[in-house]
C-alpha cells in the first residue's frame, strides 16, 4: 500500500500560518491546507476533547486540529519551544491517536528557536534540503514577517480614522494574498515596499489628539482576532488609534533578549517572569510614561506567566494612574460581553480625557 | 535578626538545605505554621484570582510573616541546570511578591544556570546580605547540601521498605508543596493513614530524571525539573503500586498536560486525579478516595 499523500495544515494564529505553511510546502514538498475557520463548533470540539486545566489556545487549537483531520489533514504543524507550548504537540498526538487519527506532528523548534534548529529539524525529514534552499525559504519567510508586522501595526494606528470603512482591511488582505508568492526574500520586499505605499494612501481623517489605546498581553490573544473577540476591530469602529507593538518577529527578543525587557520596565521586575510577561511589562511601562489614554491587556485563561504579570501591572499602573482593563479569554467567551466591557471602558477613558 | 521562612511552594523542596544553612550560619529562622483558613483567606485576598491555589497560599504565607520577622526569604530559582527549570508561576515569585507587598523587606538570591548564577553562590551573596563571610558562608552552604542528602537518602530507603511490604499501596503523583500542604495533600494522606494504606512518593526516587522512559516515550524532552522527577518516579514504582493519585492544585500548568497524558496513556493501573482549590472540599474528597480504594481493593482481592 502505498503511503497516503501528506497534507500539512498549521494552526491559525493571526495570518502567521501562512509562513509556516510556506517553509513546509518549500522546504518538505507536503501538501498545505488552511485549518477550516473557526467556529463554536471549534470551542465546543476543542474543549470536550483537552485537559480542564490548560491554557485556552491549546483548547483552540486542538478544535481546529481536530476538524482539519476531519477533513483530511494528517501533518500538524506546532512552532514548539518552551512554556506550555513546548509540550502542546506530544498532548495534541496523543488526543488525535485516541480519537483514531493517524497523523504526524510537525515541530519547529526544540526549546530553543533558532535558524539552525529548525533547518536541523527541516533536514531530519527531508534529506534533500540544502542549507541554500532552506535560507532562500528561510530569508523570505523572515521579510514577510516583518513586512506583515509592520504593515499591521500601520493599519492599527490608522484604521480607525479610514474615510471608506473596510479600505485598510481590504488592501491588507491584498497583500497578504500576494505575500506568499514571493521566490526570496528580494521578492518578498518588493511586494511588501508596494503595498505599504498603497495603505499609506489610503484617505484618512485622523483628529490631531485621537483615543490612544494600548494592548499589551500574550501573543496568541493578541494576534488572533477569533480568539479576542475582535477587539481590535471594535477599537478601530469606534475611532481608537490602536499601540500594539507585538508581533512574531518579537519573538526572537522576547527569548533571547529578556536583559533588554527588564531594563526597560522601570524597576518593577528584577527578573525573567516567563514567556512574552517581560516584554509586556516593558511594553506597558513605555506606553505609560508616553501618556497613553489606557492599556487593555489580554491572556487566555490559566496562562500563568501573564497572571504574574497582572499583578505587576496593577502596581504599575496605579502609579501612573494609567485605566487598565483585563480581558481573560476562554472557550466560553462571548462577543457581546467582551463588547460591553470595551465599551465601558471607552466611555470611561472618553469622559476622563475630555476628547 | 530573624528570618521568616513561608511554609509553602519551594519551602518544601529545599526544606532541609534552607534549615540547615541558617542554622549553620548562626541565624534565627520563623517558619510560618501550616497552612490554615486565615492564610487561605488571606493569600486569595491579596493574590490575583486566576493564580494557582499553591501560589495563593505562598501569598498567605508571607502576609503572616510580614511583621513577625526582620527579613522574608524569598529566593528566585528559575533552573537547576539546562532543560531542567521550575514552572513560570515558581520563577516570577520573588517579582510578585514584591509587587504585592511593596514594603516587605525581601531576603533573596537568584539561581540560574543559564546565567551561571548557581546555588553555591546564592547562598554566599544571601550570607554577604547577613553579614557572614565568605568562607563561613560556603561552609555552612556544603554541610546543609550533605544534611539534606543525608536525609533525602533516608527518606528513599525507609520508602524502598514500604513498598517491599504487603499492605496496599497507592502512588502520589504531585507536587511537594501540594502533597505535603495542610490545606491539599493532607486529605489523601490523613485518609491513607487511617485505611492502613501506604503512601508511596513519586519525587522520592534515586533514578537520574533525563532516563526515565514514560518521559521520552513522547520524544518531548521533560524541561520542567519537578514533573521530570515525578515521571522518573511513576517509572520507578508504577508496577509496585495498586493505584496512582494526581493531587493538582488549580490551575496548575505542567499538571494541565502530564496528568492527562498519564491518565491517558497508563491503561493498568487505577489513576484518580484530584484538582484542590480554596473551596475547602475535603468531604467530596474522602467520597472519591473511598470509591478508589474499594477499586483498589476489590481488584487485589482478584474481582476486577
Amino acid at each position: 500500500m502505498a503511503t497516503p499523500r501528506k497534507i500539512a495544515c498549521s494552526p491559525k494564529i493571526g495570518d502567521y500560518h501562512i509562513l509556516t505553511n510556506m517553509l513546509v510546502e518549500r522546504c518538505l514538498g507536503y501538501e498545505t491546507m488552511l485549518v477550516p475557520p473557526m467556529t463554536k463548533r471549534t470551542l465546543e470540539l476543542g474543549a470536550r476533547h483537552s485537559p480542564d486545566m490548560i491554557c485556552t489556545p491549546f483548547k483552540k487549537i486542538m478544535g481546529s486540529f481536530i476538524e482539519a483531520a476531519e477533513m483530511g489533514a494528517n501533518v500538524f504543524i506546532m512552532p514548539g519551544a518552551g512554556c506550555r507550548l513546548g509540550f502542546y504537540d506530544v498532548l495534541q498526538k496523543q488526543i488525535l491517536s485516541d480519537l483514531g487519527y493517524d497523523c504526524e506532528l510537525f515541530v519547529l523548534f526544540d526549546y530553543f528557536p533558532t535558524a539552525t534548529r529548525l533547518f536541523k529539524a527541516l533536514k531530519e525529514v527531508n534529506k534533500d534540503l540544502t542549507q541554500d534552499a532552506f535560507d532562500t525559504v528561510f530569508y523570505t519567510a523572515a521579510q514577510i514577517a516583518f513586512d506583515m508586522d509592520s504593515l499591521s501595526d500601520f493599519m492599527r494606528r490608522h484604521m480607525g480614522f479610514e474615510v471608506t470603512k473596510g479600505t485598510f482591511e481590504k488592501y491588507y488582505d491584498a497583500y497578504l494574498k500576494e505575500a506568499p508568492l514571493a521566490q526570496n526574500a528580494d521578492e518578498a520586499k518588493a511586494i511588501g515596499l508596494k503595498h505599504k505605499e498603497k495603505l499609506e494612501s489610503i484617505p484618512i481623517n485622523k483628529p490631531k489628539k485621537p483615543v490612544r489605546i494600548g494592548m499589551v498581553g500574550e501573543i496568541y490573544d493578541l494576534v488572533e482576532p477569533f480568539s479576542n473577540c475582535y477587539i481590535e476591530k471594535w477599537l478601530a469602529e469606534h475611532a481608537v488609534e490602536i499601540v500594539r507593538p507585538f508581533g512574531l518577529t518579537s519573538m526572537p527578543d522576547v527569548i533571547f533578549n529578556v536583559e533588554n525587557a527588564i531594563a526597560k520596565s522601570g524597576g518593577y521586575v528584577d527578573y525573567n517572569i516567563g514567556s512574552t510577561a517581560n516584554e509586556v511589562i516593558a511594553q506597558a511601562y513605555q506606553m505609560m510614561n508616553d501618556k497613553i489614554d489606557g492599556i487593555i491587556h489580554v491572556k487566555p485563561a490559566s496562562c500563568s506567566p501573564e497572571i504574574t504579570a497582572m499583578a505587576i501591572l496593577q502596581n504599575m499602573a496605579q502609579d501612573h494612574e494609567t485605566p487598565i482593563m483585563y480581558l481573560t479569554f476562554d472557550t466560553e467567551t462571548g462577543e457581546a460581553g467582551v463588547h460591553t466591557r470595551l465599551e465601558a471602558f471607552y466611555d470611561m477613558i472618553v469622559m476622563k480625557g475630555a476628547f | 535578626m530573624k528570618i521568616g521562612i513561608p511554609r509553602a511552594l519551594l519551602y518544601y523542596f529545599y526544606e532541609d538545605l534552607w534549615l540547615n544553612f541558617f542554622k549553620n550560619i548562626n541565624v534565627e529562622t520563623i517558619v510560618s505554621p501550616e497552612t490554615n483558613k486565615e492564610i487561605i483567606r488571606k493569600g486569595v485576598r491579596d493574590s490575583i484570582d486566576e493564580s494557582c491555589f499553591s501560589s495563593k497560599i505562598f501569598i498567605g504565607h508571607v502576609e503572616y510573616l510580614i511583621d513577625k520577622c526582620d527579613m522574608i526569604f524569598v529566593p528566585r530559582i528559575e533552573n537547576s541546570a539546562i532543560m531542567s527549570e521550575y514552572c513560570t508561576a515558581i520563577f516570577g515569585l520573588y517579582d510578585l511578591v514584591r509587587n504585592t507587598f511593596p514594603n516587605a523587606k525581601l531576603l533573596h538570591a537568584d539561581v540560574n544556570y543559564l546565567l551561571r548564577k548557581k546555588e553555591a553562590a546564592a547562598f554566599i551573596s544571601i550570607g554577604e546580605t547577613l553579614n557572614k563571610s565568605k568562607e563561613e558562608a560556603e561552609a555552612a552552604y556544603k554541610a546543609a547540601v550533605l544534611t539534606a542528602n543525608i536525609l533525602k537518602q533516608d527518606r528513599i530507603t525507609k520508602q524502598e521498605a514500604l513498598l517491599n511490604s504487603d499492605d496496599p499501596k497507592i502512588l502520589i503523583f504531585a507536587h511537594a508543596y501540594n502533597t505535603f500542604d495542610a490545606s491539599i495533600g493532607k486529605v489523601v494522606t490523613d485518609f491513607c493513614a487511617e485505611n492502613g494504606i501506604q503512601v508511596i512518593y513519586a519525587d522520592l526516587v534515586n533514578q537520574k530524571p533525563v532516563k526515565s522512559k514514560v518521559a521520552t516515550t513522547y520524544g518531548a524532552k521533560v524541561y520542567w525539573k519537578v514533573t521530570a522527577e515525578l515521571l522518573a518516579g511513576v517509572e520507578t514504582y508504577k508496577d509496585r503500586v495498586d493505584g496512582i493519585v494526581l493531587i493538582s492544585a488549580f490551575p496548575c500548568g505542567p499538571d494541565s498536560i502530564f496528568n492527562e497524558l498519564l491518565i491517558r496513556v497508563i491503561k493498568d493501573k487505577p489513576i484518580l486525579s484530584l484538582v484542590i482549590d480554596e473551596q475547602d472540599a475535603s468531604t467530596g474528597i474522602q467520597t472519591r478516595l473511598e470509591s478508589f480504594t474499594d477499586i483498589i481493593m476489590a481488584k487485589r482481592r482478584g474481582h476486577m
